[in-house]
């Protein structure tokens, strides 16, 4: 019998619009727009809360602290379906977002952003969240998963800049630089790599594996194989592998941000037995472990689909230990260093973004001595008035020795904002979006079979996301969607207080 | 702009699949990545505003995650 698998995702988008004549507009007045849209225009059921929707594909929409929208896809059995729906729900958000403008002679645009990590260097991010279901206990998880969590970025990495650095740090994930913790309870500081928070949102003997370490991504072929891999290993520990003994980090953090600061997979990092691996053979070790519970288990213990990604798993992996050339075609992190240095060649060398980031690092330092607020745009820190004037007087020998020079700091620092604006733009969503430019010109191969979106009202085929969405939509066409509310674990009518029971989350037919 | 339909039948080979290590086919890879590279020149050309900086000053997040 097939271990139960159910996974699903939570996504943070970053809105913006602009009025004709250009001033900004609030934020959360346009989210709370696109919710008003939603309303009027898909079928749905109010969230516990009220504010949210629960929507006809069982998936939910709904404004997150920070004033921008979320996504949650469906439960599925599938990581195919998890893509579908992620696709499926920014092409909500489009939409949305188009209406909004449409209505609203005043704007002229609306932008959804796709991105991870808010370049001002605060520190906050724009979550993507992972969920799996699992029955084991919640404290064999940590141990057995982060070297996966750890190594898996050299795939699911969306790539990008250290979003804390002064300079520009080309990285595999630029979410990995905000993990300053092993694991860790807290989701919007002082987060961990493994998320120790357990919510089931089920009944009784389930648990809900919560993962916040992982980025947004573009590429259908990346967010296949970070959620499929991670699903497989999660059910090998279910199956009473222990997968992550023999290959327990020194310091997990310390190996994420190595890894992160390689696209190249040269590094290597301790073990806390000895030895050092780099991400590429720890991935192979998790690899050759889901494999074991084919070979070593009953037969058909693992769904369907999981010859396909660890083919898929195995295919990458030969592929980034070749530094094989079609990566720059299909994982985010590849197209982006590849687009990114072209970009850079012809007006600086990329070579020289370290020194640049060790020079702009000491005058920020100078800063924080003399105890004076930042400067707060470049025009400032470097004019005659500026308050480090005197450590740019003392930088002047270094600056010779690297071969630098002072007027090309302007240059580099329009450089650094383009290539930053460029990365979140990257991800836009519509025709104006990076990656949604490219993939029209067909010059990328990062689609997969089985992951491109349904309609809109599709539920996933198993699970209790089909009967949420299929009761959804028959109250909605009865008229009677009003009176009813909707929550992952529950429907029920206010009005008589009748309740569907979803705590099982396999349930697959409906009981009022 | 033609709009492409976004479906199962899209292939699914790189446009330097035939000539990835082992294929031998150095021309047609180069031609493959000067593509890449041209369309992605072109693609963040059309993406950037006039005024990077203040984008990203714009575009902070308020919260969140």
């Amino acid at each position: 019998m097939a271990l139960p698998i159910l996974l699903g995702m939570e996504t943070e988008y970053a809105v913006n619009g602009m009025t004709r004549d250009g001033t900004p507009v609030d934020r959360s007045r346009l989210v709370q727009q696109m919710l008003v849209m939603a309303r009027q225009h898909y079928p749905h059921l109010r969230d516990g809360s009220g504010g949210g929707l629960f929507l006809a594909n069982g998936g939910r929409l709904y404004m997150d602290r920070g004033a921008h929208p979320e996504f949650a896809t469906p439960e599925c059995d599938d990581p195919h379906e998890v893509v579908r729906y992620v696709r499926a729900g920014e092409a909500l958000l489009l939409d949305l977002a188009r209406r909004v403008q449409a209505e609203d002679a005043d704007l002229r645009e609306v932008n959804v952003f796709r991105c991870n990590v808010d370049y001002g260097r605060s520190g906050v991010t724009w979550g993507c969240h992972e969920s799996y279901l699992y029955r084991r206990s919640p404290q064999d998880l940590p141990r057995q998963l982060i070297p996966h969590l750890v190594s898996r970025l050299i795939y699911s990495g969306a790539g990008g800049f250290n979003p804390l650095s002064a300079g520009l740090e080309f990285t595999l994930s630029p979410r990995a630089w905000l993990l300053p913790n092993a694991s860790s309870p807290d989701s919007t500081g002082n987060r961990g790599i493994f998320h120790l928070k357990d919510e089931s949102l089920s009944g009784p003997g389930w648990h809900r594996l919560h993962l916040i370490c992982g980025d947004s991504l573009c590429s259908d072929t990346a967010l296949l194989l970070k959620l499929g891999a991670t699903a497989l290993v999660v059910a090998a520990i279910e199956a009473g592998l222990r997968p992550g003994d023999a290959v327990q980090l020194a310091s997990p953090v310390d190996a994420l941000q190595t890894f992160a600061a390689d696209p190249d997979g040269r590094a290597s990092v301790p073990l806390a037995g000895g030895g050092r691996l780099r991400a590429v053979e720890l991935q192979r070790h998790y690899l050759a472990e889901v494999a074991e519970v084919d070979a070593c288990r009953p037969a058909g213990l693992l769904p369907s689909w999981a010859d396909e990604i660890c083919r898929l798993w195995r295919e990458q992996l030969d592929a980034l230990e070749a530094r094989d050339a079609s990566l720059q075609y299909t994982l985010d992190w590849s197209i982006k260093r590849a687009l990114y240095q072209r970009w850079a060649r012809e007006r600086m060398s990329w070579e020289v973004f370290p020194r640049w980031g060790d020079v702009l690092k000491r005058l920020e330092r100078a800063v924080a001595r003399m105890q004076r607020r930042a400067a707060s745009n470049d025009e400032e820190l470097l004019s005659a008035a500026s308050p480090v004037r005197r450590e740019m007087h003392r930088l002047a020998p270094l600056l010779a020795a690297e071969n630098l020079q002072w007027h090309d700091v302007r240059a580099f620092l329009g450089l650094r904002h383009q290539l930053l604006e460029a990365d979140v733009r990257f991800g836009q969503l519509g025709e104006t979006g990076v990656f949604e430019q490219l993939d029209r010109s067909r010059v990328l191969s990062h689609r997969r079979a089985g992951c491109s979106p349904g309609a809109p009202d599709q539920t996933p085929t198993r699970g209790r996301a089909r009967v949420r969405g299929q009761w959804i939509r028959q109250l909605h066409a009865s008229g009677e969607a009003g009176r009813y509310r909707c929550d992952w674990a529950c429907v029920w009518d206010e009005v008589t207080g009748r309740q569907l029971d979803l705590s099982d989350p396999f349930v697959a037919a409906a009981d009022w | 702009m033609r709009e492409r339909e976004r479906t199962d039948e899209t292939p699914m080979q790189p446009p330097g699949a035939a000539c990835t290590p082992g294929g031998g086919n150095l021309p047609e890879l180069r031609r493959a990545g000067e593509e890449l590279l041209s369309a992605g020149d072109e693609a963040i050309r059309r993406a950037l505003s006039a005024d990077s900086e203040a984008f990203l000053r714009a575009n902070r997040q308020e919260g969140g995650q």
